[in-house]
């Protein structure tokens, strides 16, 4: 098998409080390819702890641990930060749940495009600004001319998703983490930025880790699935197969999901077993 | 229960006048709980504002139990026949009253008697132990900030729940525990939902009766049996429907 | 904290107050208060503010125990003398003990600002929360009146309404509270039109609270400790402006002890008796500064923001 583009081994998140430690990430391992892995957990799972702590992106009371944090064969947890710095615009992207966070407020957004395509580029202003159009119109914006010139605030949720994978076409990342970037959108949206999604990555080896808590989006968008509970992995399946899963945990997860195609009177409720935390994943 | 008859709602005034929903009718029976879905926009939030008294520039007809409310003004016979479920469970519980005080508060404004025995009788009600009382709601998990609004919601015995997408914001064990006590709540207390969500799995395990919404219209109407077996009209609603299949 | 063995009052008290199984109201505001407590405790900076403002109330309340001197014996026979181990800080040009003169001005001092908070807090967080959650021609009205008070620069305005009200402790007062509310009142429509349309007034409103009951019960808590911090900040231009008002001689009149006043009275005597305008002039400098360190203090542990 290939050489992974992201390999973690033994990742731990702790968070130094005042008596105890809380420990929010346990042993993760996982590896990315040129795939699409979903992650998948609940509110505290440390699911999107996981994903920041790839981006060197943690809150400042975090402290992450690792055997291995590898991507492109660099230890990221060493790197220098302006290394990472490089790493994060250039090889490594981040899509979050609401693109207002990620955009320059004070920036317009096809300039923000176009500041890409100089960086990366190395495109003259002119031909910056005809590159950013012509990408506002390869993630589907109808009316590239109007969309070019509005700030963040004034461009809706799906749009805002559409802008920041536009950029991402240029700087042509090896992975992309993208944590729920889709929970605020309506459905049909939904469905043209997943698709968008697998456009960017079809031309190049991408991988994407996919973080969420929506299981029915992530068996069909996604390869594979890995379910955290409790900072640990549970189990990890081929996306297809996720209704086989093994452990009582996912298999609470999908009971406790109403579903049309398997109508009941009465939801199951999970009931939480306190091994689950103690136990290590295979 | 719930009589709604060619309801406009507007926002704004003058040239920016917008007409939200565009001659929406539908009935609900005593008992029944009905579904209204759709995606931001849609209007669907705007119909439950207006049933509910919140928003007040609207036209058309709304009957609860009978009597007709009007925009502008509600009795407080009108307020005590129905109450909000929302949706968000950190903006809908006030981040300095203690959990007791938030549920007596709608005893207190009708100068119910009691409300101490009260309160300890609705947190039971909601299943959560007596001592939440006293909990701030930062001390409290999302869940269970949604099961102290459904108590404030049921302090006044109102017949009618509007439930403003009550689980979206919800893990999924943590909605299907939230869905079950609304259910459970609905038979033991004979109650009238209306609620509005986009999720259509929610839909089509709660309502009896759903209510398609795009552009301020209701496009199609349908039965829970008629939506679990696919039996639906419009391209809109199959591709809603489909969000909430696992099999693919 | 160190001996664990030993379960005594003060541990019971500690559980007490930190247990998650809560068990009364009362024992749910005592937690709220303790972890403020805490927090505001954990910053030295705050806590130097604390010890001050604690310091100045102490001098205050027992300012007869800590006077070495009646403030107000005049001894021309004693005037203008160094500071020495009869008199710490010198005497004044009538022969009396300005260290007595500015324990006892203290009291002044707080009177002033206490004075002036319980006037400005509930006029100013009343007059924002009435004009934020009623809106239209109510906000209009009051917040004209808000920006032409606060287009005066307020040393200006206080000036002329202790000049119209005449001189003295109580009319200086008054002038100073006219001309602090603008900002306390901006402050509260602000924080009023933040929560208006929150969800839970939403949900009080539909209940059938009336405009009283919301504002007292769900905009007040929301709304108070902004306030506390802004006037806890205030304090310190409010103990400037006495000074002020007092040094130009339209507020404290003789032979009250006010550091204003007294800094003032030194001015004539500046070069041969520099300890005249020092100490009193330190005694503003440190409590106003105590006052803003408390107040940025207070900020960290209210502001919902942070929490």
């Amino acid at each position: 098998m290939n050489e992974p583009i992201l390999s973690v081994r033994n990742l731990n998140v702790t968070f130094p409080g005042l008596g105890r430690v809380t420990h929010a990430v346990r042993g993760v391992s996982f590896d990315i390819g040129n795939e699409k892995v979903g992650l998948i957990g609940e509110s505290g799972s440390g699911k999107s702890l996981t994903g920041r702590s790839i981006m060197r992106l943690l809150p400042k009371a975090a402290i992450p641990r690792a055997d291995r944090l590898r991507f492109d064969g660099r230890e990221i947890l060493d790197l220098p930060e302006a290394e990472m710095r490089h790493l994060r615009g250039h090889r490594i992207a981040m899509i979050l749940q609401d693109p207002k966070f990620s955009l320059n407020p004070v920036m317009c957004v096809g300039d923000q495009i176009a500041e890409t395509c100089r960086i990366h580029l190395k495109l003259g202003r002119q031909d910056a600004r005809l590159r950013a159009m012509e990408l506002l119109e390869k993630v589907h914006i109808r009316d590239p001319e109007r969309v070019y010139p509005l700030y963040p605030h004034e461009v809706s949720g799906g749009m805002g998703q559409r802008i920041m994978i536009a950029m991402m076409v240029v700087a042509r990342p090896s992975l992309i983490i993208a944590d729920e970037p889709t929970s605020a959108l309506d459905v049909s949206v939904r469905a043209q930025v997943l698709r968008l999604l697998d456009e960017l990555r079809s031309e190049t080896a991408t991988g994407l880790l996919f973080i969420s808590h929506d299981l029915n989006l992530v068996r069909r968008f996604c390869d594979r699935v890995i379910i955290m509970y409790a900072g640990r992995i549970v189990e990890t399946l081929p996306a297809a197969r996720l209704h086989e899963a093994e452990h009582p945990y996912t298999q609470g997860l999908l009971a406790a999901l109403p579903r049309l195609d398997r109508p009941v009177d009465r939801l199951a409720v999970l009931r939480r077993d306190p091994t689950w935390t103690e136990e290590v994943a295979p | 229960m719930i009589d709604v008859e060619n309801l406009n709602v507007f926002y704004g005034r003058g040239a920016q006048r917008f007409h939200a929903v565009r001659g929406v009718s539908f009935r609900v029976a005593r008992g029944e709980t009905y579904g209204l879905v759709g995606e931001s926009g849609s209007g669907k939030s705007s119909v439950l504002n207006a049933i509910a008294g919140r928003h007040t520039d609207w036209t058309g007809s709304v009957r609860l139990d009978g009597t007709s409310v009007d925009p502008m003004r509600r009795t407080t016979v009108d307020r005590r026949k129905i109450q909000i479920v929302f949706q968000d469970p950190y903006g809908a519980i006030h981040p300095r009253h203690t959990v007791g005080s938030t549920i007596a508060e709608p005893l207190e404004i009708h100068g119910l008697p009691d409300p101490g025995a009260t309160v300890e009788r609705l947190l039971a009600q909601v299943c959560l132990p007596p001592r939440f009382r006293w909990r701030y709601p930062h001390q409290i998990s999302g869940g269970q900030r949604q099961r102290v609004s459904i108590a404030r919601a049921l302090a006044l015995d109102s017949p009618i729940l509007l439930l403003d997408e009550p689980t979206s914001a919800l893990d999924v064990s943590v909605q299907a525990e939230v869905l079950n006590l609304l259910q459970d709540l609905r038979s033991e207390r004979g109650l009238t939902y209306l609620m509005v969500t986009h999720d259509m799995g929610v839909v089509g395990h709660m309502c009896d009766r759903i209510g398609v919404m795009r552009d301020g219209q209701i496009i199609e109407e349908l039965t829970r049996e008629a939506l679990i077996a696919g039996r639906v009209a419009h391209p809109y609603t199959k591709e809603l429907r489909e969000t909430a299949l696992l099999v693919g | 904290m160190t001996d664990m063995a030993v379960p005594s009052r003060r541990h019971r008290l500690h559980a007490w107050l930190v247990d998650e199984e809560v068990t009364s109201g009362r024992q749910a505001r005592a937690q709220q208060w303790y972890r403020g407590f805490r927090s505001l405790t954990s910053s030295p900076v705050a806590v130097l503010g604390l010890l001050i403002v604690a310091a100045l109330i102490l001098a205050a309340l027992f300012a007869p125990w800590l006077a070495t001197h009646d403030p107000y014996r005049q001894d021309l026979t004693l005037t203008l003398l160094r500071p020495s181990a009869e008199h710490w800080m010198g005497t004044d040009e009538l022969g009396r003990d300005v260290w007595s003169r500015l324990v006892y001005g203290a009291r002044t001092t707080l009177y002033i600002t206490i004075l002036v908070t319980v006037i400005v807090g509930p006029i100013g967080f009343l007059i924002g929360a009435v004009a934020g959650y009623a809106g239209g021609w109510v906000d209009v009205i009051l917040m004209r009146v808000t920006d032409i008070l606060l287009a005066f620069p307020s040393l200006v305005l206080a000036l002329a309404f202790s000049a119209s009200l005449g001189p003295g402790i109580g009319n200086a007062v008054l002038a100073i509270a006219l001309t602090i509310w603008p900002p306390v009142a901006r402050l509260a429509r602000a924080e009023t039109l933040t929560v208006r349309n929150s969800d839970y007034v939403a949900a009080a409103r539909l209940q059938g609270a009336s405009m009283g009951r919301i504002i007292r019960r769900h905009i007040l808590p929301i709304c108070l400790p902004s306030i506390i911090v802004r006037l806890t900040l205030n304090m310190a231009s409010v103990i400037l402006t006495a000074a002020g008002l007092g040094f130009l001689g339209l507020g404290a009149q003789p032979p009250i002890a006010e550091w204003g006043a007294m800094a003032a009275s030194g001015r004539e005597y500046l070069i041969d008796a520099w300890w005249l305008t020092t100490f009193p002039g330190l005694a503003i400098l440190t409590v106003s500064m105590a006052f803003n360190l408390l107040g940025d203090g207070l900020r960290d542990v209210l502001d919902p923001r942070n929490g």
